[in-house]
């Protein structure tokens, strides 16, 4: 029997915990289990409204977002969250990378499928520790974003897309002086 | 004489060689050429290797998916993005530099020096800021301003000059601060399980230096 399948255009979100598994291989699976906890209250804490939390995806999450603008605003907010959550000398470390994309994604019931679900996370693995990696897709779809500096790091190939894919790092304006 | 371009290497597979010379005419050899009205230039390639001679201080982007890129003279902004293959930047202004696996060596950096990698060893000369970002590949800079390193597992090694502001962290990986210079410096490191050594007296006047490792070891010496 087929399931109930549709699609509608949103941003698609995917966050990953950098050194997961040396940080439970070191600390234990308690210690894990609280990582987990302390990104999940992060991103809820990011989330604005519209937005939402597909699945959490072991030490990942993905997420979704009816605007463009507010994924990449929420996500380069993600980090802020953390960093509050853990500020003192014995928090582990917790740095999430994250991968912004806009598609048309299929929806099966409350999962997302597809090949821009597919490049979103590729484009997630590629970002460093604490960092917010856009595509160009994206960016354009979200038009100007007051605070938010984005620097072009060009084209990448990722496993699996035929074309280079433009990529934008997304960080929070600096004034300088 | 040319004046510097902007130019974009986008090639699947290849070896990239670019040598900037000042005065030089673009020349390219091994791709096709597309000139746009902005001034930028594609350069694209179904062959294993492409040589681009350039004006001194041009800035070039390369993105590939395999095969080594080297870099020679002084370009202006140099951004690669790679997934394998060695990379290596003789001297720019700016750079920014992602792999996924592959050596990463940079001789000199004006200006801002980033390199994010999976397993890549990465080497930065001189740099005025650097930022390095790796999962498992060993990181060095031998002389920074200021100097920021982040890896998962692997070792941290950074120069830092008397006026330097150092912020290295790393989940399971040893820290190492070479202040040179004989002033003392202002220092806050912490390792949860591992030892830390502070070999430079504590003081004002001289760098600042912030480490922390989980697990690994942290000293701070003189360079």
């Amino acid at each position: 029997m087929a399931s109930s399948v549709s699609t509608s255009s949103g941003a698609i979100v995917f966050t990953d915990i950098v050194g997961f598994t040396e940080l439970t291989e070191a600390h234990g699976d308690d210690v894990a289990l609280s990582l987990v906890e302390r990104q999940e209250r992060a991103v809820h804490a990011s989330l604005p409204a519209g937005a939402r939390v597909i699945k959490a995806l072991g030490d990942g999450m993905l997420l979704w977002f009816e605007r463009a603008d507010e994924a990449i605003v929420a996500s380069v907010r993600l980090q802020a969250e953390i960093d509050a959550d853990g500020a003192d000398d014995d928090a582990l470390p917790l740095w999430v990378r994250t991968g912004v994309h806009w598609g048309t994604p299929r929806w099966r019931g409350d999962d997302i499928i597809g090949r821009d679900v597919n490049l979103a996370s590729r484009v997630t693995a590629l970002a460093a520790a604490r960092e917010v990696l856009c595509t160009d897709v994206v960016v354009a779809r979200a038009g100007p974003m007051p605070g938010i500096e984005l620097t072009s790091l060009g084209s990448v190939y990722v496993k699996g897309i035929v074309d280079a894919v433009p990529v934008l790092r997304a960080e929070r304006l600096t004034v300088e002086g | 004489m040319g004046d510097p371009l902007h130019i974009r290497i986008t090639v699947r597979s290849a070896r990239v060689d670019v040598r900037a010379v000042t005065g030089a005419d673009l020349a390219v050899e091994g791709g096709h050429v597309t000139r746009h009205r902005d001034g930028a230039v594609d350069v694209t390639s179904s062959r294993s290797a492409i040589e681009v001679v350039c004006p001194a201080g041009s800035s070039v982007t390369v993105s590939t998916a395999s095969g080594s890129v080297t870099t020679r003279g002084r370009l202006g902004v140099v951004r690669v993005v790679t997934a394998s293959g060695r990379v290596e930047v003789e001297h720019a202004e700016e750079i920014e530099i992602r792999t996924v696996a592959g050596r990463v060596e940079v001789g000199e950096c004006a200006g801002s020096c980033r390199v994010t990698s999976k397993s890549s060893r990465i080497e930065v000369g001189t740099a005025n800021v650097v930022e390095l970002s790796s999962t498992s590949g060993r990181v060095s800079v031998r002389q920074a301003d200021l100097a920021s390193a982040r890896t998962v597992s692997s070792r941290i090694e950074i120069g830092a000059t008397s006026a330097a502001r150092v912020s290295a962290h790393t989940i399971s990986g040893r820290v190492e601060v070479r202040v040179l210079g004989r002033l003392p410096a202002r220092m806050h490191l912490h390792s949860r399980t591992g030892a830390v050594e502070r070999k430079v007296p504590e003081g004002e006047g001289g760098a600042h230096i912030e480490a922390s490792s989980t697990s690994g070891s942290i000293v701070v010496d003189r360079g």
